[in-house]
């Protein structure tokens, strides 16, 4: 969910909106967005599995100290998501799915 | 009411007039009066400055609490907004016969309108009576934090400290009654530490155990710290594991290995790769 | 490619922004080098108005004060390169960034500066418990920044534990989101942060947990948060049996206060001391917070962790500092402006709250710690 009307920040004025797939699902999320907020607004939690464990993993810092929400972004993997704005027709993935 | 201000979160009627928060009854009954409900010494002064009758006074050294020159304010309000810590209220005794007015900040959306009924609530957040918007004022000086007026019955005037949110249905506090995990107080030794090459609790003690008494020594044998945070989030907590376990003080714990990169980059970025 | 400058200052954040501004207004050739898309550091997500003195910025909100930095970093020449790692610091004042181009490729470069500043800030603290590393439990400032920065809600029905002043702050611009915030948990027998700041949540109903911890968090067929549970602690600190409580909640904050970032500082051997106050292990500075090794700096949360008033004026006071060394500011004028700066640097960490700050702050720079 975006914050659309905010007390202190006021209304949103940037809507201009670009195109992403995720797992390959359409989305059209804010642009210039950091990409694991993009996921948030649409309610994806989840970026990555573990290795070991297969557990579900998340952002957890936001400021690109603890690499826990790391994807796989236009083929690269390990890619910082808290600190990647999204691009038109970027393709993400969450790393290490199945 | 219990507690003090450190364990409820909101100062007593007590605490405020024992250190001399609150104007006389009789500077009340001349009319509205700022009441500074700031306690603790901070470093902020901009509500001197806001006080353009030099009502306020801070001085030096900055985190004195403000003094209130009683006879100096004439109520105008222009403090509410210029509080940092959002503690300053106008309280107007005099309002009517029977009623009292309170303005306080409200930066909360969707922010009420005059005439609107509402809930008047006290420090605690508790409802305590009903009220009416008289004002709601949010020039650009203020900005962003409005200052809503609330005409009240007189009685609740040194309670009613805000109103409850428009857009919040009242807190449902029955979770109270009903966990639903009991607390093990066995060792949780399946606990992960490091979140980027899980290990475990038990990996670390077990390591501490095999005789690792630094982050570096508990990083060979576990891989805790050496995964793509480089240690970042978990090195603090393996930190204090050895502490607790050799019985020593945070410093003669020493920091892990600091090395290159320190954040992750991908290999073909080093090799200078022209396409990446 | 091997770029050189006079000054590279490695963090755009609100100390590294003051220290160039200082350092590039008189003449020194100054590079910012900062990973993120846009400057400013963590000031972005403090929506509040700042405390302080009112002849500095008190009363005016962190983001507004950003902006400001970032107008007076364009106007004072310095250059910025964003989307940018400091990956390393070697030898002779090297440094390797991954430099993001105009076109979006990743290109390696070392950057060899005479005075290098390391403002790279801090990073929060955790508490591990069950379930700590479910999607939808974060720091405090992780929800801050997703809130205030990005617009979007991490949660719509959040615990907090932890409060002091981030904890607090955190609740309360949580609220203004028009998240529900259904308690503030804490392991101290009271609040820790400001009260002006708990009395803000209080007023909006939101109740304290004092003396209890979070011991439990639990995820729903999605592998996301969906419940946490709390238990009152003894005498021992531990968590007492029969006293648990569960909230339905898809957001657990965890605000247990931050330690500074400086693996770039230690890789290069500057000085550290264990000071718990500041957060634990930090680099040393003197009194134009130089550290031990002659041309590197340090400022902000870097150098001990304070808040973004204390950060900006560490930051004035390492670029007056290091446009001194290079000779762009006359000694006087500068030890004047450098005193002006202490005074408030000390006259902020006055008081209850800072006392500490100040006293660990004095004796790094009398040298005084124990190494």
């Amino acid at each position: 969910m975006y914050i659309t009307d905010h007390p202190i920040l006021g209304a949103e004025e940037n809507t201009e909106m670009v195109n992403i797939t995720v797992d390959g699902v359409p989305l059209r999320v804010r642009k210039g967005s950091m990409i694991a907020a993009a996921l948030l607004a649409n309610g994806i939690k989840v970026n990555r599995y573990t290795l070991k464990h297969h557990e579900p993993r998340g952002v957890f810092c936001g400021i690109g100290q603890c690499t826990d929400c790391v994807m796989i972004v236009n083929g690269q993997p390990n890619v910082r998501t808290c600190i990647t704005p999204v691009e038109e027709n970027m393709v993400i993935m969450t790393q290490n799915k199945d | 009411m219990k507690g003090t201000i450190l364990e409820n979160g909101y100062p007593s009627i007590e605490e405020l007039k024992n250190a001399h928060r609150f104007p006389s009854e009789e500077r009340f009954q001349k009319g509205p009066v700022a009441v500074i409900e700031c306690l603790q010494p901070i470093p902020c002064n901009p509500c001197e400055n806001a006080c353009r009758f030099g009502a306020i006074l801070v001085g030096e050294p900055i985190i004195n609490l403000p003094e209130l020159q009683e006879e100096k304010c004439t109520g105008c309000g222009m403090c509410v907004a210029s509080c940092s810590g959002l503690a300053i209220f106008i309280v107007d005794k005099t309002y009517s016969a029977t009623e009292a007015t309170i303005s306080f900040p409200y930066e909360y959306l969707p922010l009420p309108v005059k005439g609107q009924a509402i809930k008047a609530v006290n420090r605690a957040g508790e409802v305590v009576c009903d009220g009416t918007v008289t004002r709601v004022m949010n020039v650009k000086q203020n900005d962003h934090t409005p200052v809503v007026t609330i005409a009240i019955p007189k009685e609740f005037s040194d309670d009613v400290r805000s109103m409850q949110r428009l857009n919040v249905a009242p807190a449902e506090k029955d979770h109270e009654c009903c966990a639903d995990y009991t607390y093990d107080p066995a060792d949780p030794d399946d606990l992960i530490v490091c979140r980027c090459e899980e290990v475990t609790v038990g990996d670390i003690r077990k390591a501490i155990a095999e005789g690792a008494d630094t982050i570096t020594g508990v990083k060979r044998r576990t891989r805790a710290g050496m995964g793509l945070c480089q240690g970042r989030t978990c090195s603090k907590t393996v930190s204090k594991m050895i502490a607790d376990a050799k019985h020593l003080s945070g410093d003669k714990i020493p920091l892990d290995t600091a090395r290159p990169p320190v954040k992750p980059v991908p290999f073909s970025v080093l090799a200078g790769d022209e396409d990446i | 490619m091997l770029v050189n400058r006079q000054v590279a200052i490695i963090g755009g954040g609100p100390a590294g922004l003051t220290a160039a501004i200082e350092a590039a207004k008189v003449g020194a050739q100054v590079l910012i080098i900062d990973e993120n898309a846009r400057p400013g550091g963590q000031l972005f997500k403090q929506i509040h108005k700042f405390f302080g003195s009112k002849a500095h910025n008190a009363g005016v909100r962190g983001m507004d004060i950003g902006l400001n930095l970032l107008k007076e970093t364009e106007e004072s020449g310095a250059e910025t390169w964003l989307n940018s790692t400091v990956i390393g610091l070697y030898e002779g004042n090297r440094l390797s960034v991954v430099r993001t181009m105009e076109d979006g490729s990743k290109k390696i470069h070392t950057v060899q500066a005479e005075k290098i500043l390391i403002a790279t800030g801090s990073q929060e603290n955790t508490i591990n418990f069950d379930g700590w590393t479910i999607p939808g439990v974060m720091g405090a400032g992780c929800a801050q920044t997703m809130i205030n920065v990005n617009r979007v809600m991490p949660g719509t029905k959040a615990l907090m534990v932890g409060s002091g002043n981030v904890g607090l702050m955190v609740s309360y611009q949580m609220l203004q989101a028009g998240i529900d915030v259904l308690g503030v948990v804490e392991a101290a027998p009271k609040i820790s942060g400001y009260n002006v700041h708990a009395a803000k949540i209080c007023r909006a109903g939101v109740p304290f947990y004092l003396r209890h911890t979070i011991i439990h968090a639990e995820a729903d067929e999605s592998g996301t948060l969906c419940r946490a549970t709390i238990a009152a602690l003894d005498e021992k600190w531990n968590p007492s049996p029969n006293t648990e409580q569960s909230f339905d909640v898809n957001l657990v904050c965890i605000a247990a206060g931050l330690r500074p970032l400086a693996k770039l500082a230690q890789m290069y051997g500057v000085e550290h001391g264990f000071i718990p106050e500041l957060g634990g292990w930090m680099p040393l500075h003197d009194e134009n917070m130089e550290t031990n090794i002659q041309g590197i700096y340090v400022a902000g949360d870097t150098a001990g962790v304070e808040e973004a008033n204390t950060a900006m004026d560490e930051g004035r006071l390492a670029g007056i500092s290091i446009a001194q060394s290079l000779q762009l500011l006359p000694d006087q004028e500068a030890e004047q402006c450098k005193a002006e700066i202490r005074a408030r640097l000390e006259s902020l960490r006055l008081g209850p709250f800072g006392e500490r700050r100040l006293q660990a702050k004095n004796r790094i720079v009398k040298k005084e710690v124990q190494l």
